[in-house]
C-alpha cells in the first residue's frame, strides 16, 4: 500500500534543507495529511501517462512527497526525469561557462593590477635613489623637502609591502625548499585575511606539539628509570626519532609556506629545523643495542633526550610570545591599520624581557650537551659517526640560536629608538594617514 | 636629478612623490574594490552551485529508487545518468570546480601542511602542475635506477660482497624524501582534480615506512655479511625493478596527458572517454610488465620474510619489510587489473553509444 513518507528526513538528504517548498516543519504527519497525500498520488497515478510533469522544483517536489508511494504503484514519468536531468546538465554547462569567464576575467584584472604595482614599485626605486644622490650633496636640497619627501616615499612603501597590494607582487622569498617538496605549486593565498588565518593556524599546532615535546622524552627518560633498568630499548627511541623527524619536517614546510605568504620570519629558525631534521635522521640510524655496556653507550642518547625536553619548554615559550605578537597584529588589522611592525613591539615588551634570559641559558645548556656529546664520542670505547655529527649540530645550533635571539632583540630596540625619536616630530600611524586620512584623528597611542 | 638645479630640484622630487603617494592611494583602493568585488561575484556563483548539486543529488535518489522498484526502464535510466555525469562534470571537474567546497581535504597534506589551500582555480595551472609531476617523476626514475645498480656494482666490485652501512642509509634516506615528496605531490594533484586511484598514494605511504624502517636496519660490515645481506641485495634488485615500471608508467602517463590537453585545447567536455582513444597500444605493452614486477615484488617480499624467519639473530625490519613488500605486490596487482577492467568498460561505452549516434539514434 501506499506510504507516506516524511518529506524532510534529517540528516540524510540534508540538502534538502535547502529547499523548503510548502512543507510543514518536520514532525509527526498528520492523519488526514496522509489520507490527502493519498489520494491526490492516486489521481496522479492515473494521468501520469498524459499529465506532462512541469519541471524543476515542482517535479522535485512531488518525487520527494511520493517517492516510496511511488513504487508500489509502479508509474513514473521518464520523460519528466529526463527533462529534468537536461536541464540540470544544460544549468551546469551555463554555470561553468560563468565560473570560467569569472576564472579568466579576474585573472585579466590582476594582471593589470599587478602591472601597476610593479610600475609603482619601480618609480618608488627610483625616486628613492635620486633621494639619496641629491641628500649626499650639500646644499643639493633643502632638509625640509627632502623630509617631506621621505614621508610621501614611506607612504608608498607601507602601501606595497603591507596589505592586499603585497599578495599581488611576485614574491622575492626563498621557496627551494618547498618547490623540492610540493612542486611549483603556489601556497600564497591572496587575501591578507586568509594570511594571519594560516599564521593563527601554524600557532594553534605548535602550541599542540609543545606538549608532545615535553611528554615524550620524559615519558621515555621515566620509563628508563623505573621499567628498562637503566637502559632504553631501541625501538621506543627509534619511534620517538621517527616522530621528531615527521614534526621538524612538517613545521619547516609550514614556516616555508608562512614565508611564502609575506610573515617575517628569521631565516635562520627555519634553517635550525633543517639541522634538527638532519638530526632526527642520523639518529634513527644510531645503533643503541641494550646490551652490553648499556650505560656508557645510551649516555649520549640520554643528553639528547634532556635536550629536547629544553627545546620543548623553549617551544612553550616562543609560542606564548609569537601568540602576543600575533593578537597584538590581528587587532591592528581589523582596525584597518597597516604600520603593523610598529605596533608589534608595543604589546610584548614585558614578554621579551622574560623571554630571553630563558632563551640564553637554553641555548647555553643545548652547546654544552653538544660538548659533551664530542666529548662522549672522542673519549668512550664505542666512537660511532652518529655522536660526532650530533654533537656537531648541537654545537652549531645552539651557536646560530644565540646570535639570532641576539640580532632579534637588537633590532627591536632600533626601532623602538627610532619610534621614540620620530614621535615628537611625525605621526606614529603614517601608514594610516597615508592611506586614509579620516583615520587619523582616531589612532590611540601606543605605549613606547 | 640635476644637482645644480638646487632647490627646484628638490622642489621636482616632493611632485613626484606626492604623485607617486596618491597612484599608490588610487592603487590600494583599485585592490580593496576588486578583491571585494570578485569575492562577491564568487559567492554569487557558489550559491548556484551549490542549488545545482542539491538537486542532482535529489535525482540520483529519487532515480535510484525508482529502480529499485523496476519504475523505469533502464534506458531511460542510463541517459539520465549519462545526463547526471555531464552535468557533475561540468560541476566537479572543470572550471567550476573551485567553487564547491572541497568535500575532504586530504589528510596528509592537511599533517604536513595545515590548512592551506593548493588548489589553483586556472584549468592551464592544474594542467602545468599535472606536468611538471610528469617531469620530476622522469627525473627521478632514472635516479632510482642509477642508486641501486651502482650500490650494487660497488659491492661485488669494491667492498668484496659486503655493504658497508652508510651507503645504504643514505640511499634510504633519498627513498624517504623521494617517496615523501611524491606523496605530497600526488595529494596535490588529487585536490587539483586528477583522477589517481587512491592506491598509488597509499603505496607511497608503504613505500614511505619501508624506507623509514630500513633507515634502522643494521647491516653490519662484519661478521656473516653474505648472509645477513641476502635481505638488503633482495631489496635493492626490488628497487631497480621499481624504477624501470616507473620509467614505464611515466611513459604512459605523459601520453595520456598529452590527450587531455589537446583535448582541453578543443574544448571538449567528454574528456573522460576520449582519454582511452590514444594510448591503447601502450596499455597492452604496459600491462604484462607491470603484472611481472608486480609477482617478482611479492617473490622479493617472501624471500626476506623466510630470510628473516629461518635465520637466527633475525630482525624485525626484515619481517616487516617483507610483509610490506608483498602487501604492496597484492594491492597493486588488484589495482592494475581494476583499471584495466575500468578502461575496457569505458571503452566499450564509447563503442556502444557512438554506434547509437552513427545510427542517427
Amino acid at each position: 500500500m501506499l506510504e507516506v513518507v516524511d518529506p524532510q528526513p534529517s540528516g540524510k538528504l540534508g540538502s534538502m534543507r535547502r529547499r523548503k517548498f510548502d512543507l510543514p516543519d518536520a514532525g509527526p504527519i498528520s492523519k488526514e495529511m496522509l489520507a490527502g497525500v493519498a489520494e491526490v498520488v492516486q489521481m496522479l497515478d492515473q494521468d501520469s501517462e498524459s499529465v506532462s510533469a512541469t519541471m524543476g522544483t515542482s517535479f522535485l517536489h512531488s518525487l520527494a512527497v511520493g517517492g516510496e508511494g511511488r513504487e508500489a504503484s509502479g508509474m513514473v514519468d521518464p520523460n519528466a526525469i529526463m527533462e529534468e536531468a537536461a536541464r540540470l546538465a544544460d544549468a551546469a554547462r551555463e554555470l561553468d561557462d560563468a565560473a570560467a569567464a569569472l576564472i579568466s576575467r579576474t585573472w585579466n584584472e590582476e594582471q593589470s593590477l599587478r602591472q601597476r604595482a610593479l610600475a609603482l614599485e619601480s618609480d618608488l626605486r627610483r625616486l628613492q635613489s635620486s633621494l639619496d644622490s641629491a641628500a649626499k650633496k650639500k646644499g643639493a636640497i633643502d632638509s625640509k623637502i627632502a623630509e617631506k619627501v621621505d614621508e610621501e616615499l614611506y607612504r608608498v612603501r607601507c602601501v606595497i609591502n603591507d596589505g592586499d597590494v603585497a599578495s599581488l607582487l611576485p614574491n622575492k622569498a626563498h621557496g627551494r625548499f618547498l618547490k623540492m617538496f610540493l612542486g611549483p605549486v603556489n601556497v600564497r593565498a591572496t587575501r591578507k585575511e586568509v594570511q594571519l588565518k594560516v599564521k593563527e593556524e601554524y600557532n594553534s599546532y605548535r602550541d599542540r606539539t609543545a606538549f608532545l615535546f615535553l611528554i615524550f622524552p620524559s615519558t621515555l627518560l621515566l620509563l628508563r628509570s623505573w621499567v628498562w633498568d637503566g637502559c632504553l630499548p631501541a625501538l621506543p627511541v627509534q619511534l620517538y626519532q621517527a616522530w621528531l623527524l615527521y614534526l621538524y619536517t612538517t613545521l619547516a614546510l609550514r614556516e616555508n609556506i608562512l614565508r611564502v605568504n609575506g610573515s617575517d620570519i628569521r631565516p635562520w629558525w627555519i634553517y635550525h629545523h633543517y639541522c634538527a631534521m638532519l638530526m632526527a635522521l642520523i639518529s634513527l640510524t644510531w645503533e643503541i643495542r641494550r646490551q652490553p655496556d648499556c650505560a656508557c653507550k645510551q649516555r649520549g642518547v640520554q643528553l639528547f633526550l634532556v635536550w629536547a625536553m629544553m627545546q620543548g619548554v623553549a617551544m612553550l615559550l616562543q609560542n606564548r610570545y609569537q601568540r602576543q605578537r600575533l593578537y597584538t597584529r590581528i587587532a591592528l588589522g581589523k582596525a584597518k591599520r597597516m604600520d603593523v611592525v610598529w605596533g608589534e613591539t608595543a604589546g610584548v615588551e614585558g614578554q621579551l624581557l622574560l623571554l630571553c634570559p630563558i632563551l640564553f641559558i637554553l641555548q647555553g645548556f643545548e652547546a654544552f650537551i653538544g660538548l659533551l656529546l664530542l666529548r662522549t664520542a672522542f673519549v668512550g670505547v664505542t666512537c660511532e659517526w652518529q655522536v660526532i655529527v650530533c654533537g656537531i649540530l648541537l654545537v652549531l645550533m645552539a651557536i646560530g640560536n644565540f646570535a639570532n635571539t641576539m640580532q632579534t632583540l637588537i633590532v627591536k630596540s632600533r626601532f623602538k629608538a627610532k619610534m621614540k625619536r620620530t614621535k615628537s616630530k611625525q605621526d606614529i600611524d603614517q601608514c594610516i594617514s597615508a592611506v586614509d586620512p579620516s583615520l587619523m584623528g582616531s589612532k590611540s597611542s601606543k605605549a613606547s | 636629478m640635476d644637482n645644480a638645479a638646487g632647490a627646484n630640484g628638490g622642489e621636482g622630487l616632493a611632485d613626484e612623490a606626492a604623485r607617486l603617494a596618491d597612484r599608490a592611494r588610487e592603487l590600494h583602493d583599485a585592490v580593496a574594490t576588486f578583491i571585494s568585488r570578485s569575492s562577491a561575484d564568487e559567492q554569487s556563483l557558489r550559491h548556484r552551485a551549490l542549488a545545482i548539486d542539491s538537486d542532482i543529488c535529489k535525482l540520483r535518489c529519487s532515480v535510484e529508487t525508482s529502480l529499485k522498484s523496476a519504475a523505469v526502464d533502464a534506458t531511460v535510466v542510463a541517459k539520465v545518468d549519462e545526463e547526471l555525469n555531464r552535468a557533475r562534470y561540468a560541476l566537479n571537474d572543470d572550471h567550476a570546480a573551485f567553487l564547491l567546497p572541497n568535500k575532504a581535504q586530504a589528510r596528509f597534506l592537511k599533517m604536513f601542511l595545515g590548512p592551506v589551500n593548493v588548489r589553483a582555480t586556472r584549468k592551464e595551472v592544474q594542467l602545468k602542475v599535472k606536468e611538471e609531476y610528469n617531469n620530476y617523476r622522469d627525473r627521478t626514475a632514472i635516479l632510482f635506477l642509477l642508486f641501486p645498480s651502482i650500490l650494487l656494482i660497488l659491492r661485488s666490485w669494491i667492498w668484496e660482497g659486503c655493504l658497508p652501512t652508510l651507503p645504504f642509509q643514505l640511499y634510504q634516506a633519498w627513498l624517504l624524501f623521494l617517496y615523501t615528496s611524491l606523496a605530497l605531490r600526488e595529494n596535490i594533484l588529487r585536490e587539483n582534480g586528477s583522477d589517481i586511484r587512491p592506491w598509488w598514494i597509499y603505496h607511497h605511504y608503504c613505500a614511505i615506512s619501508m624506507a623509514l624502517i630500513s633507515l634502522t636496519w643494521e647491516i653490519k660490515g662484519q661478521p656473516d655479511c653474505t648472509y645477513k645481506q641476502r635481505g638488503v641485495q633482495l631489496f635493492l634488485a626490488w628497487a631497480i625493478m621499481q624504477g624501470v615500471a616507473m620509467l614505464l608508467q611515466n611513459r604512459y602517463q605523459r601520453q595520456r596527458l598529452y590527450t587531455r590537453i589537446a583535448l582541453g585545447k578543443a574544448k571538449r567536455m567528454d574528456v573522460v572517454w576520449g582519454e582511452t582513444a590514444g594510448e591503447r597500444g601502450q596499455l597492452l605493452l604496459l600491462c604484462p610488465i607491470l603484472f611481472t614486477l608486480q609477482g617478482f615484488e611479492a617473490y622479493v617480499g617472501m624471500l626476506l620474510f623466510r630470510v628473516a624467519l629461518v635465520d637466527a639473530a633475525s630482525e624485525w625490519q626484515a619481517i616487516v619489510c617483507g610483509i610490506l613488500l608483498i602487501v604492496m605486490a597484492v594491492a597493486n596487482f588488484v589495482n592494475t587489473m581494476q583499471t584495466l577492467m575500468e578502461k575496457s568498460r569505458a571503452k566499450a561505452r564509447v563503442k556502444r553509444s557512438k554506434s547509437k549516434r552513427d545510427m542517427g539514434h
